[in-house]
């Protein structure tokens, strides 16, 4: 519990981190009343809005006001739409989230059966094979491979939709895609560690108590790699919210993503700052979820601190 | 005992690769004075013609795009962008992290716990968002995609170094430099850089094609250098549309693309293992 | 009875640098019921002896060539992999150098052991759980640790719960290999004792493993001295201690103070063992051995018969 309440107190304290950087990295775009007011305004038009944006203020101030907004869920307004910047998050957000879950479940299954197999066949072709395509996934730009998967499966076969969302089918190129990705980085690390887990006495003990095979691997090597895994699991979930905003582009998908990419080119920027707030405390919450996780599996986590 | 039955690892010198990474440096530096034709110029008469051995001509080796461009031309122009892009990246990323994580885990105080938590909240934030809050802020560009990666960057560096000093600070030869009165000063710069020397070259091996993905992804969003300039990620992102009629304009791109970070990765995993550390 | 015979078993290590000659010609029997210690340097193919009576030597890259491993007069060799599985645990079990490696860090103690007594014997939970409580009284494992893991127990502790792991499922024959060269100098006595008390308790013969003659001539009724891959001298205790043939069993008994009086002189045995990437034509002993002559070299000792108990490979006394 006391690794808990640690974690806790971590992950808002990088919120609040997280929160300085939207803040600053905002500020450092210079003069929004720029893209606000067409360049016909007149100086007085220009003072009455940054008086009433408060960018007038001293920086302090306005990043009081900043989190007090959004502690109180108002993100401010779309320059575009002139809607809540809330409201068009909270519609876009399912989508991703599904994105996003589906993509992760994909990797972890892909992780644990391709790791696995690798780490307890190693040095076979087999091995080599997963660690050839982990490499190739690694070293391909996703898109490239979303853009060959597009004419391959969607234009040429015909067996899947190549944009957009609704049915489950929608879902199979992006969230594989955006697993397989991710999976790449996952498989290589949980095979080596699979690899020096096997080597332990422990395992060698435990075949030697009489063991079937099935439970040396899936019980004692298989969670005893995974731990590692998990451990990286802010790392392996900033790259699934990166990802998901490139293969939403790609396949249409109507998620934060696509919002993220069309507010970037009309410069809403009220919109993207909602996005990377939204996002990042999302990214941090579900790192907490897998640091929870992980404290689950590991008994020596739980009890130190 | 356990070492005697423990296979020898072979690792030769990956030649290819070192001569892929050759043709890279040697294009981002002097690629310019090699150009066969102007990657920005268009001819909308000779577009979307087709790579030489796919019933086009040597005038356009690997073919052009939808707006006429000689796609050779415009691959060794966007390997400059990728090349200045992850250097640049690696640079201030590598300093900034290295220099912080010897702060961490060289005093361990106050700064160690500040630094280790800016550590953790960078690695959990998608670096693809801080490219977008920088397109809008200074507009997007090298130097956003440069900062980006940057970003993305310094924290595993700072990570990795951090925990590194942690062990050979307690090495005896440091704290015989203590008592022989060294200041921290020298202590760093003669004892810890040299130690931690070639766990960054590996890292830094590593990380080159990391960064060159990442580069890709940022032009194809549009969040790099912006057009006429071309880069092999907004390439990629020209051709997806014109796939059916012209493959190559997306494809060669993606391939030289890949072939170079896949030569990084190569290398480095070689460079990591001749170190002394695993595959 | 024996329980176990070991009959001129040759196994090889295939590496990158070439074939390492591990074991070569061993031969002994291990009786039901006894404690037999073999002793050796580090290297001399004492644990790879010990991995191949489990079946255990192909997952480590160790090929038999040739020779039996007779369990109850079944080639352990031959064994498949499913009887395999029976046999590691229910008939010979290992007690590991490290205690704090040996088990699972992500289970508790008692998960671990339920599931060896349950994957042997067909009992219940509850069943199973009375068997653990029971042998781990019997090894003076108090009923709390049980729920511990690993890491919040000493070596000494868990070396005991390890104990009972293995005897739990109530085996014929134990092999603890260096069993207490990992626990402190404090408590190594005191499981050594509790380890011959339990083998006659539980009626099972026990396979000694060390480099520490002290150790080995306390615990074991007879011995078997290593070197190189060869077993070079068998015999009681006593033989041993008190007419050792060997060169190499009387330099190893000289280097070492066997009964804690004070040695007036410590010798030591000039050289090192030989290569084990070459096969050795003669005595493996030969190099560093005073009176070895060229016969020693060029040929392999035969094996010289002194009593019923004690043999050594010797040409020397042989020749006598």
């Amino acid at each position: 519990m006391r690794y808990l309440a640690k974690k806790i107190i971590e992950a808002l304290i990088t919120i609040f981190i997280v929160t300085i950087i939207v803040f600053l990295a905002i500020h450092s775009s210079g003069d929004p009343i720029n893209s606000l007011l067409p360049d016909s305004a007149t100086e007085a038009q220009r003072q009455e809005l940054t008086e009433k944006l408060g960018l007038d203020r001293p920086l302090v101030e306005q990043y009081g006001r900043f989190v007090k907004d959004a502690l109180s869920g108002d993100l401010g307004t779309s320059y575009t739409s002139k809607r809540p910047v809330l409201e068009m998050i909270a519609e876009k957000l399912p989508y991703t989230f599904e994105l996003a879950l589906v993509a992760i479940i994909i990797a972890f299954i892909v992780t644990i059966i391709f790791g696995s197999l690798a780490a307890i066949w190693k040095n076979t072709i087999l091995d080599r094979i997963i660690l050839a395509i982990a490499a190739f996934f690694k070293a391909s730009p996703i898109f490239f491979i979303a853009i060959l998967a597009v004419q391959l499966l969607g234009v040429k076969l015909r067996v899947l939709p190549v944009a957009g969302a609704g049915t489950p089918l929608h879902l199979v190129m992006p969230a594989g895609l955006l697993g397989l990705a991710i999976a790449s980085d996952m498989t290589t690390l949980l095979r080596s560690n699979m690899i020096a887990v096997l080597e332990s006495d422990f395992i060698k003990f435990g075949r030697l108590r009489g063991l079937p095979e099935y439970k040396v691997i899936l019980k004692h090597a298989l969670r005893n790699s995974f731990s590692s895994v998990l451990a990286l699991s802010s790392f392996i979930f900033a790259s699934l919210i990166s990802g998901s905003i490139v293969v939403e582009t790609i396949f249409a998908w109507p998620g934060v993503g696509i919002l993220s990419y069309n507010s970037v080119i009309s410069r809403d920027f009220p919109v993207v700052q909602g996005i990377v707030l939204i996002l990042s405390i999302l990214t941090i919450l579900l790192s907490f979820t897998m640091d929870a996780l992980l404290a689950m599996l590991d008994p020596r986590i739980r009890k130190s601190v | 005992m356990k070492k005697l039955y423990k296979q020898k690892q072979v690792n030769s010198l990956p030649i290819v690769s070192l001569v892929v990474i050759g043709i890279f440096v040697l294009n981002g530096l002097f690629g310019s004075l090699i150009l066969p034709k102007d990657p920005t110029e268009t001819d909308l008469v000779n577009k979307l013609l087709p790579p030489v051995f796919f019933g086009g001509t040597w005038n356009y080796p690997l073919g052009t795009d939808e707006l006429g461009r000689d796609v050779l031309s415009r691959i060794i122009a966007g390997g400059r962008v990728s090349l200045i892009v992850a250097a640049a990246a690696i640079v201030v990323g590598g300093i900034v992290g290295t220099a912080l994580g010897i702060i961490a885990g060289y005093y361990e105080n106050l700064a160690d716990t500040i630094i280790t938590r800016l550590t953790d909240a960078s690695l959990a934030f998608p670096s693809i968002l801080l490219a977008l809050l920088l397109s809008i802020g200074i507009g997007p560009g090298e130097k956003a995609a440069i900062i980006a990666i940057a970003f993305a960057m310094w924290a595993k560096y700072a990570r990795t170094v951090r925990s590194e000093v942690l062990i050979i600070k307690t090495a005896n030869y440091i704290t015989q430099a203590k008592i022989m009165g060294a200041g921290d000063l020298r202590i760093i710069t003669r004892h810890i850089l040299p130690n931690i020397k070639d766990m960054i070259i590996v890292m830094v091996s590593l990380e080159v094609g990391m960064s060159i993905i990442s580069e890709a992804s940022l032009s194809f969003l549009g969040l790099s250098v912006v057009p006429p300039t071309p880069s092999w990620g907004q390439m990629i992102a020209d051709g997806k549309n014109y796939f059916q009629n012209g493959w190559w304009v997306s494809v060669f791109p993606a391939l030289i693309t890949i072939i170079t970070v896949l030569s990084f990765q190569r290398f480095g995993n070689w460079l990591k293992v001749s170190k002394g550390g695993k595959a | 009875m024996n329980i176990l015979e070991v009959k001129n078993l040759v196994s090889q290590l295939n590496t990158e640098d070439g074939v390492l000659h591990i074991i070569n010609d061993v031969s002994f029997a291990v009786k039901e019921d006894e404690c037999f210690g073999i002793i050796g340097e580090s290297g001399c193919g004492k644990t790879m002896t010990s991995m191949s009576i489990l079946g255990y030597s192909d997952r480590i890259g160790l090929k038999a060539v040739s020779g039996e491993i007779l369990f109850k007069g079944e080639d352990v060799l031959k064994f498949s992999k499913k009887r395999l599985r029976e046999y590691n645990g229910k008939e010979a079990a290992i007690i590991l150098q490290d205690p704090m490696q040996a088990l699972d860090p992500l289970f508790t103690i008692k998960d671990q052991m339920i599931e060896t007594i349950r994957r042997h014997q067909k009992v219940s939970k509850k069943e199973a759980e009375k068997i653990m409580i029971e042998t781990a009284e019997s090894l003076s494992v108090a009923k709390e640790k049980l729920n511990c893991y690993p890491h919040q127990l000493s070596g000494g502790m868990l070396q005991r719960i390890v104990g009972a792991m293995v005897l739990s499922c109530r085996p014929k024959l134990i092999i603890a290999d260096e069993p207490t060269t990992a626990l402190d100098v404090t408590i190594q006595l005191q499981y050594l004792k509790l380890l011959k008390r339990l083998q006659k308790e539980y009626h099972t013969a026990l396979i000694f493993i060390s480099h520490d003659i002290k150790v080995i001539s306390m615990m074991c009724d007879r011995i078997a001295v290593m070197y190189a891959g060869e077993i070079v001298e068998t015999g009681t205790r006593d033989d041993l201690f008190y007419h050792p043939k060997h060169p190499y069993t009387q330099a190893l008994f000289k280097a070492t103070n066997i009964d804690g009086n004070i040695r007036e002189r410590y010798e030591t045995i000039d050289g090192a063992p030989p290569n084990l990437k070459e096969e050795i034509a003669g005595c493996p002993f030969a190099e560093r051995c005073q009176y070895a002559t060229d016969a020693c070299i060029s040929g392999k000792p035969e094996v010289v018969k002194i009593n019923d108990e004690h043999t050594v490979k010797c040409r020397r006394i042989a020749d006598e």
